[in-house]
């Protein structure tokens, strides 16, 4: 789960890092509010979670604050690569010397994590590497070892051998990677991390990313409201209890696994049929579960027909035949369903669906050819 | 043969009192597992399918001789019932939780390493030696011995692979399921070496998907040591970026990263023969052997 800045700022400040003075806003009055408390000049920074905000107008300088409760209306009407901002971050302007980047992130391929620093921030660190390799460093961080001081001396060439620079940069460094791992991050990055007037290490921008399978033990951080990235049928799906994804086209896959449902979807894909959804039973679904997942599928008006792709270990197909049967009636009747039954109790799943007038192959590829022929024909098989 | 896991396998299940854990454990025994051991905190002294429960696995260790763990342990706990097996002095950990937190598996990927234990999981089925062992919850009736070895992110495609090769009379040496999260804690990479070492295996299966580079770095070692056929299967051809496709490992980075394309095309150059649909699993490894 992605946080907004004005939540990664809280954060860095929890921690000790410097941040601009500022406060979020919700309203263009609020933002007025807090530009006249803290003073002009403002920035007034678009809250959303995708990049490239500054080219698409979400972030406005403001000199006059009788201008800022305007300039807020604009930015909170302006949706950015189709994200509607949740607030805008109002923060005093301040003079910057000089922008760096820094960011630690696990790197999967290795499983090490990465502390990325450089001498060039303020853009995209994909950018720098392709054109300023030579300002980039990277320290791998053992796992068992953590962050250590001999790290962060390796960045000493990098700030021009200034020591009490990297003095300020070490402990930022050091602060940052406790936040990584006390958030259960992703990725944690300040860029830009700006040099001041002053010589102080000041965030100018934050991200943070939250492992999912941690969201249990950072309730503080994730019982916020950021899950409008999500399409609504994932969180339906969500509510009931199940993983949904939302895809383009008609076809809704419920499957008992995750790369089963992968393989359904690529099988379709090859007989040009786009999937509306994907619905992981995960193992052991009892008649109940079925039910309720077809439910939630049939909430998604994209859907035309129902591919079942049951290959039972934990899973019983006897149970899973159950639960189709007794949801067949709440389908309308436009809408196909074919289903694919394979492994336990197979034979009693089979004998289950007949009984409602439902052929079952075992085959996956007569299944897809199957709802393929019929979905045009809105016809049931 | 086999790896891993075979007749001298001694297995503790770390949370034998839970519904899975019990179920399992029953299920184990009977397909031949020797399971000597329970543990639950709490329970010890207890038995569960004449199986006798302890409060600790350093104290199962100590009265069965036990060599073997699985975890039938919520993701929460995941992390400290691995690290307590380790300390145990077990070398090889089965953990079949979904939803493990990624800094718990990175601690215990590197503990585990540092003590030449052999990790397998989490989010995996667990691991097979037809006709010898069993330790995880897969089905066992599709499995048959044989001379295949197969590695898998995912549980149902294994399945589908094995299904598939047992209709047709192929037999497997070890099935394995590498479990689909996105720090494994083994990968490809560490079951290849094994699988070649293995007297009873001729051909090895992996069974990969979208996300990640463990293909990558697995066609990289095939393609320097490996003297063993492989063939391949990827799952996600038709995925689109930037999306959780259900295994929290299997997504591709916007800007294509860890796609099927490049996948397939790296496998390929290391010589590892490719198969587009599963249903060709059976001839495939036919024409090889």
């Amino acid at each position: 789960m992605k946080l907004y800045e004005y939540q990664v700022k809280e954060i860095f400040s929890k921690y000790g890092i410097g941040i601009q003075e500022g406060k979020f806003a919700k309203t263009p009055q609020e933002a007025k509010q807090i530009a006249e408390n803290i003073g002009g000049p403002v920035v007034l920074k678009s809250q959303v979670l995708v990049g490239g905000r500054g080219k698409a107008g979400g972030v406005k300088i403001v000199d006059d604050l009788s201008d800022v409760e305007k300039a807020a209306d604009e930015i909170l009407k302006t949706e950015i690569k189709g994200y509607k901002p949740v607030g805008i971050l109002v923060e005093k302007k301040m003079e910057i010397k000089k922008e760096l980047y820094l960011s630690i992130v696990l790197d999967r391929k290795i499983k090490k994590t990465l502390a990325i620093f450089s001498s060039f921030g303020g853009m995209d660190i994909e950018e720098v590497s392709k054109k300023h390799l030579e300002k980039i460093t990277k320290l791998y961080i053992e796992e068992l070892l953590g962050i250590q001081d001999f790290h962060i001396n390796r960045l000493l060439p990098l700030v021009s051998n200034n020591k009490e620079m990297l003095s300020k940069l070490g402990k930022i460094v050091k602060i940052l990677y406790t936040i990584y791992k006390k958030s259960d991050a992703m990725i944690v990055e300040i860029n830009p991390l700006a040099i001041t007037e002053n010589e102080d290490l000041v965030a100018v921008d934050g991200k943070l990313e939250i492992d999912n399978n941690a969201e249990y033990r950072q309730k503080s951080l994730t019982d916020k409201e950021n899950k409008e990235v999500e399409d609504p049928i994932e969180i339906i799906g969500k509510e009931a209890g199940f993983v949904v994804i939302k895809l383009k086209g008609n076809i809704s896959i419920i499957s008992n696994g995750a790369g089963l449902a992968l393989s359904t979807l690529d099988l379709l894909d090859k007989y040009n049929m786009g999937v509306a959804n994907i619905l992981d039973l995960s193992g052991g679904a009892t008649p109940e579960k079925v039910m309720r997942a077809i439910k939630v599928v049939m909430q998604d008006k994209d859907v035309k027909g129902i591919l079942f792709n049951i290959f039972g270990g934990i899973t019983r197909c006897d149970e899973i035949a159950r639960g189709i049967a007794g949801a067949l009636k709440s389908i309308p009747e436009g809408i196909s369903v074919v289903c694919r039954l394979q492994g336990t109790n197979r034979e009693e799943g089979i004998n289950i669906l007949k009984n409602v007038n439902l052929d079952v192959d075992t085959d996956l590829e007569e299944t897809v050819k199957n709802i393929v022929s019929t979905i045009n024909r809105g016809q049931r098989i | 043969m086999s790896i891993l896991v075979n007749e001298n396998t001694k297995l503790i299940v770390q949370g034998i009192t839970g519904r899975e854990g019990s179920y399992h454990a029953s299920l184990m025994k009977k397909y031949g597992t020797k399971v000597v051991a329970g543990v639950t905190p709490g329970k010890g002294g207890q038995e569960i399918k004449e199986i006798p429960v302890f409060n600790s696995v350093y104290e199962a260790v100590k009265n069965t001789e036990a060599n073997a763990s699985i975890l039938f342990v919520p993701p929460r706990f995941t992390k400290d019932g691995i690290l307590e097996a380790i300390d145990s002095g077990i070398k090889l950990i089965v953990t079949v939780a979904e939803g493990v937190p990624v800094h718990d598996m990175l601690f215990a990927h590197y503990y585990a390493r540092l003590n030449n234990c052999i990790l397998i999981g989490p989010n995996t089925p667990g691991i097979i030696s037809p006709g010898k062992s069993k330790v995880g919850f897969m089905s066992d009736n599709i499995y048959r011995e044989g001379n295949i070895g197969i590695m898998s992110r995912s549980a149902t495609l294994s399945y589908e692979i094995v299904n598939n090769l047992s209709n047709k009379g192929i037999g497997q040496s070890t099935v394995v399921g590498v479990g689909g999260d996105s720090i494994p804690g083994s990968s490809f990479i560490d079951l290849l070496p094994p699988f070649e070492e293995d007297s009873q295996t001729d051909l090895i299966v992996m069974v990969g998907e979208i996300g990640g580079s463990d293909e990558e770095i697995a066609a990289k070692y095939i393609k320097k040591y490996m003297k063993k056929p492989v063939v391949a299967f990827i799952a996600g051809e038709a995925a689109p970026e930037g999306k959780v496709m259900g295994h929290a490992g299997a997504i591709i980075s916007p800007g294509g990263e860890g796609g099927v394309k490049y996948k397939r095309k790296v496998l390929e150059e290391a010589g590892v023969h490719m198969i587009e649909k599963l249903s060709e699993i059976a001839d495939m490894v036919s024409e090889i052997l």
